[in-house]
């Protein structure tokens, strides 16, 4: 692999940073070399004060804007991280051709004599290979001062607590050693105290870190001054030996408490952004699973405040006007005329605004957009309050969210785009196949009565019609009359069914009448098949719908007729079933496919198949399921044990009669008797 | 006009469609040959070798454009006349049956006059 070499410039919280910036800039336009800032993040970096932690996050929002490659580690110490990066840049087949890193004016007798960070790195990073350039930056470099060190802002009441009752406890444990130890054995061992007093002046910092370490080493040295160093019971130093003891233990006292503040805010930033990546993920877990956009947003919201501990807002444009933006989540936020102005330039020109940026309108939200691969969909708004210790990596933090966030917001309404133009196209699909299929089904039977009746028309003017033929033409003509009434008759039922305009008359009814009809009614379509019809022993009355229950028989007998082959039964038995009444038609056809048992009563399901079926009442299964609903039954079809299909229509309400003994004691009555006899269902 | 000795194969999955067909074209003296089905059809195109065959389109199994262009292969050089009758009346269908070989194309419902006439027409001088 060819090596690609590149630029680094390594910035910190200098405030001629930017100089730095420039001049790796320039350098890489010179040699047309890609170019990378990296801050390293050390333990300092939370003991900085919050101008010089947000100028970092500024500089860094800048490099990216501006084309470099931004990179922040974590490290001890500013030198190793440098060397660290650099030597994976280099494992990587990357190499840093040139490093810049600013120097700032020595000032002060020390300075002089110590070698400058920038000479430091140069020796780490010879044996890479890569150049160190160095600018000089006018102005002292930054180094917190003692009192942001301390922080006192971020002072506990706990802490301050927790560091006085541990001086408390060595002094009650150095009181125990007094009380176990004689007069002059304990005047020798007195200097021991200060072992007890470092102790809980260790734990403390170590626990709570800089100002509570530095709150207990100076209680614990009062303490030992007042109770243990003579004069006794009073301050001031009597021994020279002393002296020297109290001194070690203050400045032990003192350097472990730097120590452990640095620990501390090591620690805390590790935790928080460990808790950062598990929250995120939980987020993106979370977010998917919503189906809409306010639900999206709503949890968005809600985990995200909680992940930063700060306000967030969503602002998306409203549908109808999608160049203006408008607050969609939560219903109020306390934006001030400053904000909205940084809120519109995010939007105008999709970039990052607010705090931390360097278009910043002196606001403490910060403006992230929403973009996704089509471009901007909204701008997110976090608050960040004053007291919030921002990371280096606070701004990509904030960069990814937003990331997430408008990728959720998209997936969810591509999701519903989707499922919208799917669901038109469905529509429009099962128009177009309900136009077609209706025109198949209007039409061929038309097709044979006017092709059947011309050619008996041309045949006899010629003279060549013998009776034979003629009838022929004719009762081919008259079947598919019949069968285009049925279609036309079913296509309004489905309709007037559809729109509730059909209200059902149901009675006591016997059903053997209905069949009664059913066969006078389908005399010329049974011609080819034999309807043999099974009386259980008993006979019912039923509460029905006479007219339409007909219908329903007669479409089921009619598609057992156009499924099964010429010559074979229908056969057609009464029974009781389920507390109540069924009719059971049953055919030797091919039987239905297991899949489609229950296609068959959809009325979409025939206009899916091509237009070739058996042409006629592809809505009659439809109507039927819909007319049995309406009085309550039901209708369902299985494939029987013996071949064939077998429906099955259900009807609840019954009364069964000893077999030839109509209307005469009952022996049974299910729960439908007594009920008002007439009932109108709508 | 006589059909006399024409072989006539019809492909249409309506019986009461097939037998005004049979009706007319055996009264015009043809030798009338009938199949419900596009592969059913196809074979009986290759056993009788007909002179014309009518082929409907929506066929159960499957559509008479796509078995339209192997009956034509029939006869060689594609010769083989092949009317259709569909209720389909879209100018696409119409247009590719012709693409795809058909010699006329007559929309369902139509008079046995129209049939005849347009027969008359298609089929190769005898």
């Amino acid at each position: 692999m060819k090596n690609k070499n590149q630029i680094l410039v390594c910035i910190d919280a200098h405030p001629k940073s930017n100089v730095l910036l420039r001049a790796a800039a320039n350098k890489s336009r010179e040699t047309g070399l890609p170019w990378g800032v990296l801050y390293v993040e050390t333990p300092e970096h939370f003991t900085l004060e919050r101008d010089a932690r947000e100028r970092i996050l500024r500089l860094l929002t800048v490099a990216e804007e501006v084309g470099a490659n931004v990179h922040t580690v974590e490290h001890g110490d500013v030198i190793g991280g440098i060397r660290n990066f650099i030597a994976s840049a280099h494992d990587e087949g990357m190499p840093i051709q040139t490093l810049i890193m600013g120097q700032s004016s020595k000032e002060g007798f020390l300075n002089e004599l110590k070698a400058s960070l920038a000479e430091r790195v140069m020796r780490e990073v010879r044996v890479f290979s890569t150049g160190v350039q160095i600018v000089p930056l006018v102005g002292r470099q930054y180094t917190p001062s003692w009192f942001d060190r301390l922080q006192l802002k971020d002072i506990k009441l706990k802490e301050i607590g927790f560091a006085l009752v541990s001086v408390a406890l060595a002094y009650i444990a150095s009181e125990i050693l007094r009380m176990q130890v004689s007069g002059i054995g304990w005047t020798a061992q007195v200097h021991n105290v200060t072992a007890f007093f470092l102790v809980a002046s260790i734990i403390t910092s170590l626990r709570y870190g800089l100002v509570s370490g530095l709150v207990s080493a100076i209680a614990g040295f009062s303490t030992i001054n007042y109770f243990y160093v003579a004069p006794y019971s009073g301050f001031g130093i009597s021994h020279t030996a002393d002296a020297v003891s109290l001194f070690v233990f203050l400045s032990s006292a003192v350097i472990i408490s730097v120590m452990g503040g640095y620990n501390k805010a090591w620690t805390t930033s590790l935790a928080r952004k460990e808790k950062r990546s598990q929250a995120l993920y939980k987020v993106h877990r979370l977010a998917s699973e919503a189906s809409d956009r306010d639900g999206a947003l709503a949890i968005l919201y809600d985990e995200l405040s909680r992940l930063l501990e700060m306000d967030i807002a969503f602002f998306l444009p409203p549908a109808m006007n999608p160049d203006a933006l408008e607050l969609v989540y939560p219903e109020q936020a306390d934006l001030t005329p400053e904000d909205n102005k940084s809120l519109q330039l995010c939007w105008d020109e999709v970039r990052t605004t607010g705090l931390g940026t360097a278009s910043r309108f002196d606001s403490i939200w910060r403006f992230e957009p929403l973009t996704t691969h089509n471009g901007e969909i909204g701008v997110i708004a976090i608050k960040v309050p004053l007291h919030i210790r921002l990371d280096s990596s606070f701004g990509r933090l904030l960069s990814a969210l937003a990331d997430q966030a408008a990728s959720i917001l998209e997936r969810i309404e591509l999701t519903k785009m989707m499922s919208e133009s799917r669901m038109r196209e469905e529509r429009e699909k099962l128009r177009a196949m309900l136009l077609s299929s209706v025109s198949h089904d209007l039409k061929t039977p038309l097709a044979s009565i006017i092709g059947s009746l011309s050619v008996h028309n041309r045949m006899k003017k010629a003279g060549r019609l013998d009776s034979e033929t003629s009838d022929e033409l004719i009762d081919t003509a008259l079947e598919e009359s019949q069968r285009l009434d049925s279609f036309i008759s079913n296509i309004l039922d489905m309709t007037r069914i559809e729109s509730g305009e059909i209200t059902f008359d149901v009675d006591w009814v016997n059903p053997e009448k209905i069949l009664q009809n059913i066969k006078k009614r389908m005399r010329q379509r049974l011609l080819n098949h034999e309807l043999v019809v099974n009386n259980s022993d008993a006979s019912f009355e039923v509460m029905m719908d006479r007219m339409m229950t007909e219908q329903v028989l007669q479409n089921v007998v009619d598609n057992a007729v156009k499924y099964s082959p010429k010559g074979t039964k229908i056969m057609i038995r009464l029974c009781a079933e389920n507390n109540g009444f069924a009719f059971k038609v049953k055919d030797q056809g091919p039987g239905i496919p297991e899949g489609k048992l229950e296609a068959v009563f959809d009325k979409y399901e025939r206009l899916k198949q091509s237009d070739s079926q058996v042409a006629g009442t592809g809505l009659g299964l439809a109507i039927s399921k819909a007319v049995m609903e309406k009085q309550q039954g039901s209708i369902t079809v299985r494939n029987h044990e013996s071949g064939g299909a077998e429906f099955s229509l259900w009807f609840p309400n019954m009364k069964s009669f000893a077999h030839r003994a109509k209307a005469k004691s009952p022996e049974k009555k299910t729960f439908g008797e007594g009920k008002k006899e007439r009932n109108e269902l709508a | 006009m006589s059909l006399d000795g024409t072989k006539i194969v019809a492909i249409d999955d309506t019986p009461s469609i097939r037998t005004f067909l049979r009706v007319s074209l055996e009264d015009e003296g043809a030798e009338f040959h009938e199949a419900s089905t596009a592969l059913e059809g196809l074979e009986l195109c290759k056993k009788v070798y007909p002179d014309l065959v009518v082929l409907d389109l929506g066929l159960p199994d499957i559509d008479g454009l796509e078995i339209l262009p192997e009956i034509k292969k029939i006869q060689p050089d594609n010769k083989l006349p092949v009317l259709v009758l569909s209720v389909r009346k879209a100018r696409e269908t119409i247009k590719e049956a012709f693409d795809k070989g058909a010699s006329g194309y007559l929309t369902k419902p139509f008079v046995v006059e129209d049939l005849l006439e347009i027969i008359e027409e298609k089929l190769p001088c005898r």
